[in-house]
């Protein structure tokens, strides 16, 4: 039993470690002022990767049930479901488009 | 009268109901940060300009309170684990082993109420340095976005730090007569806590680093 | 007596939301009645009303326009949310499905009372709103921005934080039914021994939890418009009574609409499937065998489900988001009338080669089929775009979503009143009364809405204080108006004869058994009546049959309950 703790405590440490690394990473990339796509492409990838350590481990997500997975699963859909479907509608800006069709250009 | 399962996993769910329960409760709030995050994107993306967002914010503050808010949740984590091992020894009745994971499991506590309490002190510098020199929620809709983002995530960090101080102070009445019941709910307190840390995971690049 | 106020047993909670939610409705329904009366007879003073309503309301007595308006708005909000949502979900899901799980309570009961608390305090604040300075909310129970960041007065505002204390009370509540139908089943309660009524209630709480958050957004989002001038929603240039708008802008409009709608679309489902659920038990019991295709109808309220969280946007088709993405949301809409033909169908099948039981339930759960039909099939022309064009925010809207509603869902909740009134009192309500108030309100129903369609159909728009009589288009339909208000006032009429019988029957009804519908389902089958005020059932619960196992050859009774061996 101590044994078990001490390993879990282990891989507390351990994740701690790599949020902190991550952290660093994050901050550091940001100071490189690269163009949008690539800044946001990294800066959410970064946070996704921390935020799925944190789910996983601290969470203890990683070996959890379907009964919990399941629902969650449908949430993430939803959520990116939505931000998708705004950005298509709404999202002129975003791809060069102006009171037109999000697929096709003027 | 005793509800099944609050402490007993159910057969063939393997889940406890507050196991269970927190999840839903999470899920939920992850569409209501959701929507709040698309609606900075929709905002941001149909923004002729946008201000540069690290000039006006402080990085080097921010980064900090990332830090904290994660040690907060290492140390959250490490307060459930004090307790999960011991809990059949102090349901034994080992007064020893119970007073001594007590001990620890109050110290990591406090420790995460503490990364709270220093999150929040720096939430607190960061909004007055912004007052002070005039930037408001009214000023732009990038700084309106980023109190109310950081406001409601505030607003989760208070409710988190009250039921965590319930937790460790008269709450933890509950470690002699229900210690599997006690752990469990320092678990599911803990799962919150950590989704409050992983919003502000998100919130810190998206606010002030892009 | 504190602890009595305060209960967590979920059968107290039930009856707490049941009664609250009565007279929610009450109130609603007496807010559209001064509509109806405005739209028949357009700017003649009120009678009797008009002199309380005083000078700023009603000026010499005729209904003002900003009133108007607020009798609009509020009278959708008070409906939907403080009215349809707590009976259908609150009430009846409390009350009746741990009995039917064969659970002792929720599993999370002190939950369930702050969920009643919660939705107390909001409906408090909805109708405090009335009495402070500009009145209450007037911006359409859709709050669109920015009409609604700029109404002038405490009234929207209210209407946000009654919103965000109603939206937490749904969040807790949907997340104890789930834990609860997943955790709390007894022993042989499989998923698929589940009543329909269960299977409802659960999508439904899924409904709720992931889509409420969206309107909690949008809702502290505008909240922050009004109190702390942000401009989220407020584009840039904005003039408003010809003065531009002194606000940062850059904000969009439109954005409210969609969170508002990503909740608003799956709402409509919330206010339809517990409904659902109803008829189905009713139809079972009612025609003394199993429902036809219980497990189709199972799997189209899933699919139903989940397809309402992608349809939101056939309510913005005139928004101009681009045809893609309208051809997107045009398809999801017409799939997902496949569900809902498929469950309607299946009840209606159901009804083959039974033996038939005219009972007050069962008049009404009759007659929801052919009213949820005439609603669903009207909503075709609104989720194709080319033909939403004419009919956007016209009559014909209103009275689609009002037939799925009124005759729809509002006649499933008599049903189940009626139905399970034995259960809760020990007595039955009479059925004379039930009758009267049955047909009395099919009637008058129709005559309020059929009309609508046709109003909507000549281009007649909703919302309008005048009720049209300004336009010319509006002439020839204007006058229906006045039988739809008579109408109005025979439906409130007959619905005497039904609070009468409530009240009446719960001292002086007739004594009922436990089970005087000779019901399969477990609330019938292992309960006394009332059931027991803790844990429900008087020893463990075991279940060993399907749901509707009636006119079972050999059975004694003719029907054989979930937990006979």
């Amino acid at each position: 039993m101590a044994h078990d703790v001490a390993t879990q405590v282990r891989g507390y440490m351990l994740v701690f470690g790599a949020l902190l690394v991550l952290t660093l990473a994050t901050v550091g990339v940001s100071y490189l002022r690269l163009p949008e796509t690539p800044a946001v492409v990294i800066g959410l990838g970064i946070a996704l990767t921390k935020a799925s350590l944190v789910a996983m481990y601290f969470m203890h997500l990683k070996g959890e049930k379907p009964m919990v997975y399941w629902p969650l699963g449908l949430t993430a859909f939803l959520f990116i479901g939505l931000l998708v479907s705004v950005l298509l509608a709404e999202g002129d800006h975003l791809f060069g488009t102006q009171f037109g069709d999000a697929f096709t250009r003027e | 009268m005793e509800i099944p399962y609050t402490t007993d996993v159910r057969p063939d769910t393997g889940l406890t109901n507050p196991k269970l329960g927190i999840w839903l409760f999470l899920a939920s709030e992850v569409m209501l940060f959701g929507s709040l995050f698309s609606s900075y994107a929709l905002l941001r993306s149909g923004a002729p300009t946008w201000p540069v967002q690290h000039e006006i914010l402080s990085v080097p503050l921010a980064a900090l309170n990332t830090v904290v808010l994660i040690a907060s949740s290492v140390t959250m984590v490490m307060a459930w684990a004090s307790l999960a091992p011991h809990a059949a020894a102090v349901r034994a009745g080992n007064r020893e082993e119970e007073a001594h994971s007590l001990k620890r499991y109050r110290l990591f506590m406090g420790l995460t109420l503490l990364g709270g309490a220093i999150f929040l002190v720096v939430k607190t510098i960061e909004y007055s340095d912004k007052f002070s020199h005039h930037l408001y929620p009214a000023t732009n809709n990038f700084l309106g976005l980023y109190f109310t983002l950081t406001g409601l995530h505030a607003v989760h960090v208070i409710v988190g730090m009250i039921v965590n101080a319930y937790l460790w102070g008269p709450g933890a009445r509950m470690w002699r007569s229900e210690p599997e019941r006690f752990t469990n709910r320092i678990e599911v307190a803990g799962i919150y806590w950590h989704f409050v840390d992983v919003v502000w995971i998100f919130l810190f690049p998206v606010l002030y680093l892009l | 007596m504190l602890r009595r106020i305060f209960s967590t047993d979920h059968k107290v909670i039930g009856l707490q939301y049941g009664f609250t939610s009565l007279f929610f409705l009450l109130v609603g329904f007496a807010l559209v009645i001064l509509i109806r009366w405005q739209h028949a007879f357009n700017g003649q003073p009120l009678p009797f009303l008009g002199a309380l309503l005083g000078e700023t309301n009603a000026p010499g007595g005729v209904i003002a326009p900003e009133f108007y308006n607020q009798l609009g708005a509020m009278h959708g909000t008070i409906m939907v949310f403080l009215g349809v949502v707590p009976l259908a979900f609150g009430a009846f899901g409390n009350y009746i499905v741990p009995l039917q799980i064969g659970a002792p309570d929720m599993a999370f009961p002190r939950l369930n009372a702050t969920s009643y608390w919660l939705f107390l305090a909001g409906g408090l604040v909805m109708l405090f709103s009335f009495f402070v300075p500009g009145g209450a909310a007037n911006n359409g129970w859709t709050s669109y921005a920015p009409l609604s960041d700029f109404a002038p007065g405490h009234g929207q505002t209210l209407w946000l934080f009654g919103m965000l204390l109603l939206i937490f009370s749904s969040l807790l509540g949907a997340m104890n039914f789930i834990a609860t139908i997943i955790q709390l089943r007894a022993p042989g309660m499989t998923w698929f021994r589940l009543p329909f009524f269960v299977w409802a209630q659960f999508i439904t709480a899924f409904l709720l939890l992931l889509a409420f958050p969206a309107l909690q957004a949008a809702a502290v989002l505008q909240g922050m418009d009004r109190l702390a001038g942000t401009s989220f929603f407020l584009p840039s240039g904005l003039v408003v009574t010809g003065q531009p708008a002194e606000v940062a802008g850059g904000g969009n409009a439109l954005l409210w609409q969609h969170l508002f709608w990503f909740l608003g679309h799956p709402e409509v489902y919330v206010l339809i499937l517990p409904a659902m659920g109803i008829v189905a038990e009713i139809v079972a019991n009612n025609t003394r065998k199993p429902l036809w295709g219980y497990r189709l109808m199972v799997l189209s309220v899933f699919v139903l489900g989940f397809l309402s969280f992608i349809v939101w946007a056939h309510h913005m088709f005139l928004t101009g988001m681009g045809t893609a993405i309208s051809a997107f949301f045009q398809a999801t809409t017409m799939i997902i009338s496949i569900p809902s033909v498929i469950i309607l169908s299946s009840l209606i099948l159901s009804l083959y080669g039974g033996s038939i039981r005219f009972s007050t339930p069962m008049l009404f759960a009759l007659a929801f089929m052919p009213m949820f039909g005439l609603g669903g099939l009207t909503g075709l022309p609104l989720g194709l775009a080319a033909t939403d064009i004419p009919l956007h925010d016209t009559n014909y809207v209103v009275a689609h979503f009002h037939y799925l509603v009124a005759p729809g869902t509002i006649f499933a909740l008599f049903a189940g009143i009626y139905y399970w009134f034995p259960k809760i009192t020990g007595r039955m309500m009479n059925e004379t009364l039930g009758r009267i108030h049955f047909f009395g309100s099919l009637v008058c129903m129709n005559v309020i809405f059929l009309p609508m369609f046709i109003q909507g159909l000549a281009g007649v728009n909703r919302r309008l204080w005048d009720g049209g009589a300004i336009y010319t288009h509006a002439q020839e339909t204007i006058s229906l108006n006045v039988p739809m208000v008579y109408a109005a006032f025979g439906l409130a009429f007959f619905q005497l004869f039904f609070i009468i019988n409530l009240i009446v029957s719960i001292r002086a009804g007739r004594v009922a058994d436990t089970n005087p519908w000779q019901a399969t389902t477990l609330e019938w089958a292992a309960t006394s009546t009332p059931p027991r005020a803790h844990g429900n059932f008087d020893g463990p619960v075991r279940v060993y049959r399907d749901p509707y196992d009636y006119s079972v050859p050999g059975a004694a009774a003719g029907f054989l309950p979930q937990n006979a061996e």
